[in-house]
């Protein structure tokens, strides 16, 4: 099927300082992408190109396989939240909604209605006549949304709309809208810092450092299987050890390490023995205990923990390494500080290249 | 200022852990006694040099003898054309500010930062510069029209007054509009057009409708201005009778102080209508000036129609003002205007005469300026700590000096000050306050404006890490609030050397002024000598502000006007 809309090849500089250098990526119909990276990563530039605030100096976007490149803003029908969201401060919440109706031409009843639907759908009638700023950081995100909703578009782009809200509402909203996209089958561009708003509501994360796309995957894939380290420690906590490739075959790697031999089932197929490489486990697949075990062991020390509720997370030295482990929490409170050898299974490990 | 860092009625017990009850108390107790002393200080003063003064005239004359003014004047006329004056000044300084302001903030026409030079210029320059330059161009001797068209204009009346005032004050326009306009995020006027708006709706629909407060807000200032001015008028208006230059004629003419005083009321009524309108409406009105944020963010290009007109306007407007001054500065080093056109540097020679006067306005300038500073800063500082019973009352009637024509106050200072206990008159005391008052809103405003910055909590760090209050003040709120004192001292002393309206009726033949000096030569119709000492006023002023600006910078700061 052909993408609802592709990246292709695009750069984008500011004087000398390139934002953007040679990215692609295709988006499926209805799909929720969120691009994800840290701050001047990049992502929030990509999305304006998509909306035509700004023109790629190379590279093209196309909606529905047609070329958009020097279609103005108000002709792309892209409509955005933006990360203030932007109300306007001179007209009513049901003003503000029914802004680009009225853009549009259509008659007075049908922008009337179409405006009540919405404000409905995201339970804003109460509002209607009063001004954005009368109203709560959360209903000024949902008059916002309402406001790109309304439009009936196919592609809507979200400008980190949710980091100026509180946690407990972040995380409220992010549903409402993952709910609303699956209903109206929408595909949604999201752009945030936060990977675990990502990983939670997104069916494709395209993950970005320094105006360069990364890696591009479902987020269970951006987890378990990152191509660098920069994405295994951006996408949640890992432990990376880092050591050489001695063998692969078909059950895995074998990598050896300072910390004794490593075996892994999985890991980055263009890795060859002989090449230096890091063994990713992430916190929760290590376990206390050697189990009898000679491979996949590390003797540690426990030197600190921090209680989260479901699991208690320990800080572990292992010679120069740090490791991480997270256990289920217990009421007996976490085990004493002092040495523990940690294991995990080749299964839960994997192998990726040291170099970025 | 009415929530926020309030809290308990005090700021400073907050602090104070709740086991230190009898050290609160006796804290406490002492701030009550420094809030009390703290008001009857700031209500003497503005008592004093404020409220008796403007009292006075108000009541001046006797009913029976102010209805026979108002039976024999053509007081009504007088009102008539101010109010129409600053009503039609007030509507093309705007609509000039508007073109100004967006194709300089905007479209970044070329030469921006030169535009934006060429625009403070009426400000720094003494403000019946623009006068005598028209006339130099279209009086009878006037280089258009005897020497191009050897025509005879009569130019005097309300026609050249409004161009004249319109020049003269929208640079204010310009000012209040370009800082609103950088105020319009530019996410607002994205999200128009990425729901649809073209280039022209996203200007008609966001940014007129953002920018109509400050549209208001410009005309009310350029109004107020216009209403208060007195120079202008006096050289320019002709017959065209108006309430400041028929108040200064019944003084000078027949020393008649309950028509003056009649008249100088029936002027601050309107001022002090249109300053409660500001302060009052526009204050719940404006979306997006609360801040002052300036806003990085790009916007969508201008429409073309608007483009276009902007820069045209722009650049006749900044033509125009060059044109004003470059005639002014031809006309100080002409032999005679009008007849012989050789240049001579004779007229600035002769100015050694003008010296005690220039050096009076220096000093009384300065010391003005101190006045305002002082003044201004105690008051910012007690209103916004609450340090003072009502501190919206001060802040009131510290902001309400801007609403009063200066004519009117210096009138007043002759009234108020001319008899025992208060002697003053004659002396260099009575123009130091008068100036130091009439200026203590713009002081007021830049301490205001760098106090509201200087969180409170800066404060009560420094009270918390073991200073006693005096040594908070003396380390912690005074040196950050440097910049402040000196932007505002540099602006009051500026305003001061160019001052007219409310020394005219205060300098004697003992305590000369420049600005008064010029006035007269103007009358003697000396107008090599008038248009020099005008340009040496404008050097001084430049020099003033270059100064303030480079020792503010030195402290790591920007003097904005």
């Amino acid at each position: 099927m052909e993408p609802h809309v592709s990246v292709v090849d695009i750069s984008k500089g500011f004087g000398d300082h390139l934002v953007l250098q040679h990215v692609s990526l295709d988006i499926p119909r209805g799909a929720f992408v969120t691009l994800l990276g840290p701050s001047g990563c990049g992502k929030t530039t990509l999305l304006r190109v998509m909306a035509g605030f700004y023109e790629p100096d190379t590279g093209e976007i196309r909606f529905d396989g047609r070329r958009v490149n020097g279609v103005p803003p108000h002709a792309r029908n892209t409509p955005m939240v933006f990360q203030d969201y932007a109300l306007f401060p001179h007209m009513t919440v049901e003003e503000n909604i029914g802004y680009g109706l009225r853009l549009r031409r259509l008659r007075r009843d049908e922008v009337r209605e179409r405006t009540a639907r919405v404000m409905q759908l995201l339970d804003l009638d109460r509002f209607a006549a009063r001004a954005p700023g009368q109203l709560s950081g959360g209903q000024q995100q949902r008059v916002a949304l309402a406001r790109a909703l309304v439009l009936d578009p196919t592609v809507i782009l979200l400008d980190e709309p949710l980091s100026n809200l509180d946690a407990r509402l972040r995380v409220e909203i992010r549903g409402e809208i993952r709910d609303l996209q699956r209903r109206l089958n929408l595909t949604v561009i999201n752009v945030t810092h936060d990977q675990e708003e990502a990983m939670a509501v997104s069916d494709v994360i395209a993950l970005m450092k320094a105006g360069v796309l990364v890696q591009t995957g479902m987020p269970t894939d951006l987890y378990f299987r990152p191509q660098s380290r920069f994405v295994a420690e951006f996408v949640g906590v890992a432990n990376l050890i880092a050591g050489t490739v001695r063998a692969k075959g078909p059950d895995g790697f074998c990598v050896e390490t300072a910390h004794g031999t490593c075996l892994a089932q999985n890991g980055t197929a263009a890795l060859l023995p002989g090449q230096t490489c890091l063994v990713m486990i992430r916190p929760q697949d290590l376990q206390f205990g050697n189990n009898g075990q000679t491979a996949n062991v590390l003797s540690a020390t426990v030197v600190g923990h921090a209680f989260l509720g479901a699991t208690i997370r320990y800080s572990l030295k292992a010679g120069e390494l740090d490791l991480r482990v997270d256990a289920p929490a217990t009421v007996d409170g976490p085990r004493p500080l002092g040495p523990v050898p940690v294991r995990y299974e080749a299964s839960r490990a994997f192998v990726l290249p040291a170099a970025d | 200022m009415s929530s926020g860092t309030h809290r308990g009625g005090l700021g400073w017990p907050s602090i104070i852990s709740e086991d230190g009850k009898s050290v609160r108390n006796a804290f406490r107790g002492n701030m009550k006694l420094s809030r009390i002393l703290a008001g009857a200080a700031a209500a003497g003063i503005l008592g004093l040099f404020l409220l008796w003064p403007v009292g006075l005239i108000l009541c001046y004359p006797t009913i029976p003898r102010a209805a026979l003014v108002l039976a024999n004047e053509h007081w009504f006329e007088a009102l008539w054309h101010s109010v129409a004056m600053a009503v039609l000044a007030g509507g093309t300084a705007t609509a000039l500010g508007v073109a100004y302001a967006y194709a300089l903030v905007r479209i970044r026409v070329r030469w921006s930062g030169l535009l934006h030079a060429v625009a403070l210029l009426p400000i720094l320059a003494p403000p019946f510069v623009i006068s005598i330059s028209y006339i130099l161009l279209f009086g009878r001797n006037g280089l258009i029209t005897k020497q191009l068209l050897q025509m005879h204009l009569d130019i005097y009346g309300w026609k050249g007054l409004w161009l004249v005032q319109t020049l003269t004050f929208f640079p204010l326009a310009y000012l209040t509009l370009a800082s609103v306009l950088r105020s319009i995020p530019g996410n607002l006027e994205q999200a128009a057009s990425n729901l649809g708006a073209s280039n022209a709706r996203v200007f008609r629909d966001v940014t007129v409708p953002l920018l109509r407060p400050g549209l208001v807000a410009s005309m009310l200032l350029v109004g107020i201005s216009v209403l208060a001015d007195f120079g202008n008028p006096v050289i320019i208006a002709g017959d065209f009778a108006m309430l400041p230059t028929l108040a200064y004629l019944k003084v000078t003419g027949w020393f008649d102080l309950d028509a003056a005083s009649v008249l100088a009321s029936l002027l601050l009524a309107p001022t002090v209508v249109l300053f409660l309108i500001q302060r009052v409406w526009l204050g719940r009105r404006s979306y997006v000036t609360v801040s002052g944020k300036t806003t990085q963010q790009s916007h969508p290009p201008a429409p073309v129609w608007m483009a276009r007109t902007a820069r045209i306007v722009s650049y006749a407007a900044a033509g125009l003002i060059v044109l004003v001054y470059g005639i002014l500065a031809y006309g100080s080093v002409s032999q005679a205007w009008g007849y012989d056109y050789s240049l001579t540097l004779r007229h600035f020679t002769q100015l050694g005469r003008r010296i005690p006067s220039l050096a009076n306005t220096m000093q009384y300038s300065f010391f003005g300026a101190v006045v305002s500073v002082l003044l201004a800063t105690a008051l910012a500082y007690v209103v916004t700590r609450k340090k003072i019973p009502a501190p919206g009352a001060f802040d009131f009637f510290a902001t309400v000096p801007a609403a009063i024509p200066g004519l009117f106050l210096g009138l007043g200072y002759v009234v108020a000050f001319n008899r025992d206990p208060i002697r003053l008159t004659g002396t260099s005391f009575i123009i130091i306050l008068a100036l130091g008052l009439w200026n203590l809103p713009t002081a007021y405003r830049y301490a205001m404006a760098n106090l509201a910055q200087l969180s409170e909590q800066l404060e009560q760090a420094a009270a918390n890490l073991g200073a006693r209050p005096v040594r908070v003040v003396s380390s912690i709120t005074m040196p950050l609030l440097r910049g402040a004192l000196l932007a505002g001292g540099t602006v009051t002393f500026l305003r001061n050397v160019t001052c007219l309206s409310v020394i005219i009726f205060l300098v004697t033949p003992r305590t000369p002024m420049a600005t008064t000096d010029v006035l007269a030569l103007v009358e003697g119709g000396e107008w090599g000598q008038a248009a020099s000492l005008s340009i040496v006023l404008l050097g001084i002023a430049l020099s003033l502000l270059f100064g303030g600006i480079r020792l503010i910078r030195h402290i790591g700061q920007e003097l904005e006007l």
